[in-house]
Parts: structure tokens; sequence; C-alpha cells
């Protein structure tokens, strides 16, 4: 019974992020598979704003006052879009030849088998992981207990946004009492929703075929199927940043600008994930300036982008920010002081050597997955250079390589290069999916041009 | 045996040794392929090349999936016959057990002072902290600790944990001479 009430709250926020959002969804042509994925986790986001919201108005945080508000949003968003919108995935099976129902048919059995994995290894276990009892789960219970957010600020890493931590608060208000048994449930819900968002966007930019081949790809990530079976907030990071440049992509590609609107809501929910949102946005203006230039919009298409997703993502943002400012706590140790006497050249062979192993080495991915990335790359550059969304999909790859890089090499993090427990790997995880679709691309434009 | 495919669930993903034959392994099939993209251009193209490496990859994927076949199997024969109570037991240990019956003891919301003689600050001292002030929760250990607004006091792992007890605070709970839980006189 509790376990069906922690099922609900999840379901509720999903479905006023669905009657909310789907009108945006539904413009940028979405599947229905697709829509339910995002609006799962806008639906975590609107929890989050009207857990800060509820805070900073000084109103306690609980199941009534949040589930009231919700019902309002729900009720509003009813209102305004009552019908259910047409399933565009529906394909007449004539269409599809025998080669792709058998590789649709290896490849279902495969993705089948991986989600029973991550759905059984997920709900076998407590929260059990020393960073999301630390971040996560202590800071959610005091959220549970005393109705505020005020605590926050006295617990580890205050500074750490908390998205996730509320959907784990929310998900605790439907059961009623604290049981953390099938919190990670949360989590391998976004893997789950992230895999239909995937595979949407994989077969706009590619094929339905090569759309099935990209899943494989995307499964083929050890580190991914961990992650998605603990309570860290890495797999919502991958989801957010990767649906935030997807979107600016697709800006470009399909030229819908409501696309930015959609990049912007994502932009946000990965600023109010993890720390690292912060770095990630100048990517994410960069990236739709290239995306503009690229694709030969005016200058006053691209300004108009660039302040329409400055602007959605600050108000999303800002009352974290207000939080932020209330309770004191900064923006984290980017500047901190660096241990040990390495030079400039001793950094950069250590960073080389560091990075070289966890992409190539370690087995947080499939063993040929990377040097796919970088072989995919050279026939681009050499054979497709002409692909604008390959090129600027490989460009924003670069980009994030460029911001850990020079994070490491700046500031303190290098300190954490040492260290055995450094963990780069789920940095990278952020932008891996954007990886797969590259390989995704040049498998395609190779297929299609044979 | 060359160990080339591995899943192991550390908690961070999956810290996996480096090994040579894996070394190998990528370096002999990137060499191969730009070599064959890049001299033998004229009678492989790179159609084929692009598609025998997703082959190749998507191959790899097999001995993949039995490995996390057999890591979810090793995990299920663990835990799935364990209640809730027995799994988090035997992944904490002692801090959870302690703070279990302290809880039931002491229901509510509580200020609390940790007392301990586990150095807090590195090693294992961290996770035990943190599992502490987690399952001990709604029993505060962290906000006002050490401000004097606390009215419970926790012994864990304090050797000779009665002797510091200040005279205005009863025990609540002693399951051993190391640990105990302690509550100010009408406090309660």
């Amino acid at each position: 019974m509790m376990f069906l009430g922690f099922c609900f709250n999840l379901f509720f926020s999903t479905i006023v992020a669905f009657y909310l959002f789907r009108p945006l969804f539904v413009s940028l042509g979405f599947s229905m598979a697709a829509i339910i994925g995002l609006s799962y986790f806008s639906g975590l986001g609107i929890v989050t704003q009207i857990f800060t919201t509820l805070w900073i108005f000084g109103i306690p945080i609980t199941f009534l006052t949040v589930s009231t508000i919700l019902a309002v949003l729900l009720g509003a968003g009813i209102i305004n879009n009552p019908l259910l919108v047409q399933d565009r995935t529906a394909v007449s099976g004539s269409n599809i030849s025998m080669a792709e129902k058998f590789i649709s048919a290896a490849v279902i059995i495969y993705i089948t088998i991986n989600i029973i994995i991550v759905f059984m290894s997920a709900l076998s276990l407590p929260v059990f992981a020393w960073d999301s009892i630390t971040s996560e789960a202590y800071k959610a219970k005091t959220v549970f207990y005393t109705g505020s957010l005020t605590q926050l600020s006295q617990a580890f890493y205050p500074n750490f946004p908390f998205y996730t931590l509320t959907a784990m608060t929310w998900g605790m208000f439907g059961q009623g009492v604290w049981d953390d048994q099938y919190m990670h449930l949360i989590f391998a819900l976004a893997f789950l929703a992230f895999t239909f968002i995937f595979f949407d966007v994989a077969r706009v930019i590619t094929s339905r075929l090569i759309a099935y081949i990209a899943l494989l790809l995307l499964f083929s990530s050890n580190l991914l199927i961990i992650h998605s079976t603990l309570s860290y907030r890495d797999v919502f990071m991958m989801a957010h940043t990767s649906i935030c440049l997807i979107g600016i992509l697709l800006w470009g590609h399909k030229g819908n600008d409501r696309f930015i609107i959609f990049s912007a809501i994502f932009c946000a929910l990965s600023l109010l994930t993890k720390l690292e949102g912060l770095p990630y946005f100048p990517v994410y203006l960069l990236m739709i300036l290239l995306t503009g230039v690229l694709y030969r919009k005016t200058f006053k298409n691209i300004f108009n982008a660039l302040i329409r997703f400055l602007c959605i993502s600050f108000i999303i943002y800002f009352p974290f920010q207000i939080f932020k400012f209330t309770v004191g706590a900064g923006d984290g140790g980017w500047a901190a002081h660096v241990v040990g006497r390495e030079g400039p050249m001793m950094r950069f062979a250590m960073i080389s050597e560091r990075f070289y192993n966890e992409l190539f080495l370690w087995g947080n991915w499939n063993i040929l997955f990377w040097p796919m990335v970088m072989i995919s790359s050279l026939i681009l550059l050499v054979v497709y250079r002409k692909d604008k969304l390959g090129v600027l999909l490989l460009i924003s790859i670069l980009f994030f390589f460029s911001v850990y890089w020079l994070t490491f090499f700046c500031t303190g993090s290098f300190n954490s290069i040492r260290a055995d427990w450094c963990s780069i790997s789920r940095y990278f995880m952020h932008f891996y999916p954007l990886a797969v679709l590259l390989i995704s691309r040049v498998l395609f434009l190779t297929y299609e041009s044979r | 045996m060359f160990k080339v495919f591995d899943f192991n669930c550390g908690y961070n993903g999956c810290f996996v040794p480096l090994s040579q034959t894996k070394e190998l392994l990528i370096f002999s099939f990137c060499l191969t392929y730009v070599f064959l993209f890049f001299f033998k251009k004229k009678c492989i193209s790179h159609q084929a090349l692009m598609i025998a490496g997703i082959v190749v990859m998507v191959i790899t994927l097999l001995p993949q999936t039995f490995l996390r076949l057999a890591a979810l199997e090793e995990r299920a024969s663990i835990y799935l016959p364990m209640s809730a109570v027995e799994k988090r037991a035997r992944l904490f240990g002692e801090p959870y057990v302690f703070s279990l019956q302290a809880t039931h003891l002491l229901p509510g919301r509580h200020s609390a002072r940790l007392v301990t003689d586990i150095n807090l600050q590195e090693g294992d001292g961290w996770g035990i902290n943190d599992r502490l002030a987690y399952y001990l929760y709604p029993i505060d250990i962290r906000i006002h600790s050490g401000t004097g607004k606390e009215d419970v006091l926790i012994y864990f792992h304090k050797d000779k944990a009665v002797q510091f007890l200040p005279k205005d605070y009863k025990i609540i709970f002693k399951p051993s001479d190391i640990d105990l839980v302690a509550a100010r006189k009408g406090a309660l």
C-alpha cells in the first residue's frame, strides 16, 4: 500500500506536467512515449519549484500543500488542453522491411532484458551509497519531517541544488512514512523515461532502424546501467543536459523556434539538479550561437533565441537562487586551492592519463564505445564535414570535454585527479548520449549514402 | 584468463584495474580502422568499415549482458529473501541496528550530540557519521550538535561511556558498555 502511494505521487507530478507542457511537446513533434518521458522529468521539476516557492512564502511543505498546488495546475492544464494527441509513432507494418523487423525484435529483447535488470536491481536494495545518503536522502528526510528547506543550509553541501531530493521527499509524502526501500525507483524510471525520449530523438535525426542501434549503444554503458539503480543525481543530470543540447540542435535542424523554450526548461532543470549545470551553461549559450551561425539564421533570430533562453532558464532557476541567497550558500569550491606542486606540463600529463584511463580502459563503457566515437568523428570530418548536425554534435562533445579539462587544469578540482575516488566518468556520462547520437548520425549518413 | 569485459558494481560505477589485454584490443581495433580508412580506401569503403565497427561493437554487448545478468543473480540470491530491515542491517551493520533501536525508544524529533572515539573525519568514520545521522533522524545529531541546545546524547563506540554522562542526563538505552543513549532529565 505504501509503495502504491509512492508510485501515485510520481504519477501525479507526471500527469500534471503532461497536461501543462503537452502543447509545447506536441508542437515539437515528439511521440506520445517521449512526451510521457519528458513529463516525468518536468513534473519533478514542477515539484521542486513548488517546494522552493512554498518555502519562500513561509508555507509548510506537506503533502497537502504540494498536492493542492499540483491539483490546481492539473485543473488549469486540463481546461487548457482537454484533448489527447494522436501518437505519431504508429507505423503500418507493411512499410517495415524484414531486416528491420529482425533487428528491431533483437533490440527490443536486449532492451527488455536490461530494463528488467535495472528495475530488479533498483528495487532490491534501499538507499545505500555514501553520496546519496549524505547529500540527498538525509536532506530529503529533514524536509519530510520539518516541512521546510531551512535545515538544508546546515546539512552537508548546502549549495547543492535539490531537484532529486525534492523528488525523494515527494515520493515519501505519498507513502506517509519515511522508508527508502523503493527510493531507487525514481532513478530507474528516469532511465526508462530517457530511453523513450532518446529513441524518439534518434529516430528524428537518423532513421527508425538506426534509432534501434542507437538504443543498443546507449545501453552498452555499464555506468549508466549501474547509476539507474542508485540514487545518484547523474542519471537526471545526463537526461537534462542531453535533452537541452538536443533541443538546441533540433532548433537548427528543424527550424522550430519553440525548441529554444524547450531547451531553456531543461537547461534550468540541469541547473537545479547538479552544480555542474553552472559550467555547462556557457556551453549551451555557445551552442545556440554556433547552431544559429551554421544554419544561417539571421542575427535577430539568434539574438532572440539567446534572450529567450536566458530569460526562461533564469526565471525557473531564480527561486533556488533566492534560497541560496537567503541561507547564505555559495556556488561551491570552483577556485579552491590546489594541493601539490605540479607544473603545467605535469598537470597536462596527469589529466590526459586520467581521461584516457576513464574513457578507454575502465569498465564504465563498452570496450569499443569511445574508439567508435573517435572513428565516427574521423569519418565525419573527412567524408561528411558538410553535415551540420553531425558537426554540431561533435563540437558539443568537445565543449563538454573542454569544460572538464579546463576545470581540472585551472582549479582546485585537479586535486581529485590524484585521488582514487575521482569519478570523472560520472561527468562524462552527462553528455554520453550525445556521443551515441554522433555515432548514430555517422552511421545514418553512411547507411543512407550506400 | 583475459579480463576484457567487466561489471564490477562499485558504488561510483565500475572501477576496473587497467588491463594490457584491453589496451591491446582497443589499439589494434583503432589502428586497423585508421589504416583501412586512409590506405585502403579504394578497395574497402568507409561505409563497410563503419558498419563492420558497429557489428563488432554490438557483438561485444552479448558477454556484457551475461555479466549484468550474473551480477543481478548474485544480488538477488543475497537480498531477495531478506526483509527491508535485514537488508539495511546487512549493508550498514551496527550503526543501522543501533539507530533503529534508538529511534524506537525515543520517538519524535530531538536535538542530539554524538560522542564517539571513532575519528569521524577520515576513513570509515565519514560513512559511520553519515549513516548514524541519516538513520537516527528525526533524532538530529547534526544541526544543534555541540551548541548546548541538544536534549539527547548519543554515545557510539565510546569507551566507558557511562563515565562521561553528565549528571542531568538519564540513560534511555544501553545495548553495550560502549554504546548508550541518554536524554536530559525533564526534557522528554
